[in-house]
């Protein structure tokens, strides 16, 4: 039987799987199952993750949350056989990217066709305007109200340390010495490739049931998968280029294009769709 | 005619509510806090004969065995508007009589909620406000029923277009059915003919074949069998055009055999690079540093690389076979424009530039003329595939056959996307001669 490493993690933990699914090191040898902990229901632990799901499981990586543990991981942790060994590693989010991200009341009766809200460009929706006074009056309303952005990363910084201090992992101070030069998230939850290589190199690291002898061509192996990819991009929420100013962004390219799922938009043609609630092609 | 937003609230400080609020009120940054027994609102109207709705965002605080749902009544002056028991985040919605919006430029609401609580009182917090309901948004929303805007009568009946085929086909059903200009016009079906006869006809309902009005087919897909049994189910009077599936060859002239390409079930279905490469494969085994290779590789792929213009003459004979075949024509507009506008992104695949020819020609149908002004449709098509980049499948073109047709929408250093991927041609090729995985 196909030993397995099962991952229980937000959308975070499917770029680990899939990754790992890839590497060739491991094809045959060492399977990759993953619960979506955002996703995962009560009834789930009985029809989807009973006996048979676990049974090949030798290795748990579980994607740390704040506070008391959850009635879903503590059914998780339950359900381990004893001789199962866990890595704990953090989840990645940045909120200080996107400081608008508020509240937008189509959300309510549409809530997938903008998951990632803006609450300036939802109080300039119903206005008539042109793309250009439309544009216009988004920029000077989100410059005037520009909320302290440093502070915002320092509560997120706070965070990323919390999470680690739960953790076997540590990325806290790897976030912090990076996210100017290096784009690491699409959303504020959806990360690019280098979070990813970062944290499945130091899972892989410390998972026994890995030969150590592995290790090296497996570290190996995700840059090779991971050097060009980028990511969780299916949607790619630009960035305020104030924020960008605020936060000194270095990787920040005014003229960027941000994948929108089957489009690419520059930040002002995303404003315009986001605000006019366009649709869009897959 | 659907509900339409008049006006949308965003609550807390960075919103657009802190004029709005009055008593019994605590603001942060994204959302507003009901404060002790009552609050009140003031909220703009249009001030015409419309019909409206009211639409809050909220979240209750409520904590097992301390709070299990907050009451919430809503009010103005002594009319009662709603009355609700929160026990979770919920949008409620509020029908404002027309007595109280009509030629009215403001509403005053009296929020009334009677269940507060402390944070600190059932928790470690410092939080001491009498806290009930948060507000996160809101909007006011013009009813259908007293919406009389555009239309003119009776709805018109809605009409069914199937879209047979394959890529193209889906890929021109999908903008076609974004169309806010046709959507209560008519409904667009996409039909997948890879399959049996039987299994393609039992994705759609009988009587959506049987009642179409436009039938758009992609030639040269799937069984014959399946597009004779799709043509024999539709009305006598249906609008039916074909549409071809262009390739082209001479970008990618190196195509070849490669022993390495199998399928690899679970990874690569139709194996790992399906676009192969003769020279690549033939520089499989060199155990070559990257700059080295990449030399090998261009010197190797210029003496190799064949008559591009007898590529391009065969591929301009096809695209004319296809024009005698198809309604919509390809030829001519490929070859003028194919240098200046990437048209291909691979053998197989058309970008949306060439969808957009063919989407042009066949909306100039008069089912669809009829449904909608021609001019404002096609401004609609630009729109809606404004920045849409189409298949995600993007085979690098050698610089030699760049440079060779002068290919104005290629630079050296593009990169291309390959499903999850971005890559340049020199980082393909060396992936593609040491044959290396990669992930979707």
């Amino acid at each position: 039987m196909t030993r397995s490493v099962l991952i229980y993690a937000n959308c975070q933990g499917e770029e680990l799987l899939t990754t790992g699914h890839y590497l060739p090191s491991l094809a045959g040898r060492l399977g990759f199952k993953w619960i979506p902990l955002h996703k995962v229901s009560h009834e789930d632990w009985d029809t989807k993750y009973g006996a048979d799901f676990m049974a090949d499981v030798v290795t748990v990586w579980e994607q740390m949350e704040s506070g008391p543990p959850s009635a879903n991981r503590q059914e998780l942790r339950a359900r381990l056989p004893a001789s199962v060994q866990t890595v704990r590693f953090p989840p990645f989010s940045a909120l200080c990217l996107w400081p608008f991200a508020g509240n937008d009341p189509r959300l309510a009766v549409d809530p997938m066709r903008y998951p990632w809200s803006d609450s300036v460009a939802a109080m300039l929706a119903p206005q008539d305007l042109p793309d250009d006074a439309l544009f216009s009056e988004y920029m000077r309303i989100t410059t005037e109200r520009m909320p302290d952005v440093e502070r915002r990363l320092r509560l997120d910084i706070a965070r990323w340390q919390a999470s680690d201090a739960q953790s076997d992992i540590k990325s806290a101070d790897w976030v912090e010495r990076n996210f100017r030069d290096i784009k690491l998230f699409h959303t504020a939850g959806h990360l690019t490739a280098a979070p990813t290589a970062f944290v499945l190199k130091q899972l892989l690291e410390r998972t026994e049931a890995i030969h150590r002898n592995d290790l090296l061509r497996l570290s190996g192996e995700v840059d090779m998968l991971l050097r060009h990819h980028l990511g969780q991009n299916f949607e790619s929420v630009p960035v305020h280029p104030v924020v960008a100013e605020r936060l000194r962004l270095r990787f920040f390219d005014p003229n960027a294009r941000y994948r929108w799922h089957g489009h690419e938009w520059t930040f002002r043609e995303y404003i315009l769709r986001y605000a006019r609630w366009a649709p869009y092609l897959d | 005619m659907p509900d339409r937003l008049e006006a949308a609230f965003v609550f807390g400080s960075l919103g657009n509510l802190t004029g709005a609020l009055g008593d019994g009120w605590s603001e942060e940054d994204n959302y507003a806090w009901a404060l002790g027994d009552e609050s009140r609102l003031i909220l703009p109207l249009p001030g015409d004969e419309g019909t409206y709705t009211l639409r809050f965002t909220v979240h209750p605080l409520v904590h097992p065995g301390v709070r299990e749902s907050q009451r919430l009544r809503i009010a103005t002056g002594e009319t009662e508007l709603g009355s609700f028991d929160l026990p979770q985040r919920a949008t409620i919605e509020v029908p404002l009589p027309i007595g109280l919006t009509r030629h009215r430029h403001r509403i005053d609401l009296i929020l009334t909620h009677p269940d507060a609580v402390r944070p600190r009182d059932f928790k470690e917090s410092p939080d001491s406000r009498w806290l009930t309901v948060c507000f996160h948004s809101g909007g006011l929303v013009r009813t259908s029923a007293g919406f009389d805007g555009e239309t003119d009568g009776e709805a018109a009946d809605v009409l069914h277009a199937v879209i047979a085929g394959h890529n193209v086909a889906r890929q021109i059903a999908s903008v076609m059915s974004k169309l806010s200009l046709l959507e209560d016009r008519i409904t667009f079906h996409y039909v997948g003919m890879g399959g049996t006869v039987e299994a393609t006809v039992q994705t759609l309902p009988p009587w959506v074949l049987r009642s179409a009005q436009v039938y758009w087919e992609q030639s040269d897909v799937g069984s014959p069998d399946v597009a004779a049994a799709l043509r024999g189910m539709l009305p006598d009077d249906c609008e039916v055009r074909r549409m071809p599936s262009p390739h082209m060859t001479a970008l990618w002239p190196l195509q070849g055999t490669d022993p390495r390409l199998v399928r690899e079930p679970g990874r690569y279905d139709i194996g790992r690079y399906p676009f192969t490469d003769r020279v690549g494969a033939s520089l499989a085994n060199m155990m070559l540093p990257d700059d080295v290779m990449i030399l090998a590789y261009e010197s190797m792929a210029e003496k190799e690389v064949p008559n591009l213009d007898a590529y391009l003459e065969a591929d301009v004979d096809a695209w004319r076979r296809l024009d005698a075949a198809n309604d919509v024509q390809v030829a001519d507009f490929i070859v003028d424009n194919f240098r200046r506008q990437r048209l291909f992104c691979a053998p197989p695949h058309a970008t949306p530039a060439l969808l957009r020819h063919m989407i042009d020609q066949l909306v100039a149908t008069p089912a669809i003329e009829a449904a909608a002004d021609p001019t404002a449709l096609r401004r609609e098509i630009d729109f809606v595939m404004a920045g849409w980049v189409g298949c995600r499948e993007e085979l690098p073109v050698h610089p030699h056959v760049a440079r060779h047709f002068d290919l104005s929408w290629w630079q050296p250093d593009m990169h291309y996307r390959w499903f999850g991927n971005e890559w340049t041609f020199e980082q393909y090729a060396l992936d593609y001669i040491r044959w290396n995985p990669w992930r979707p």
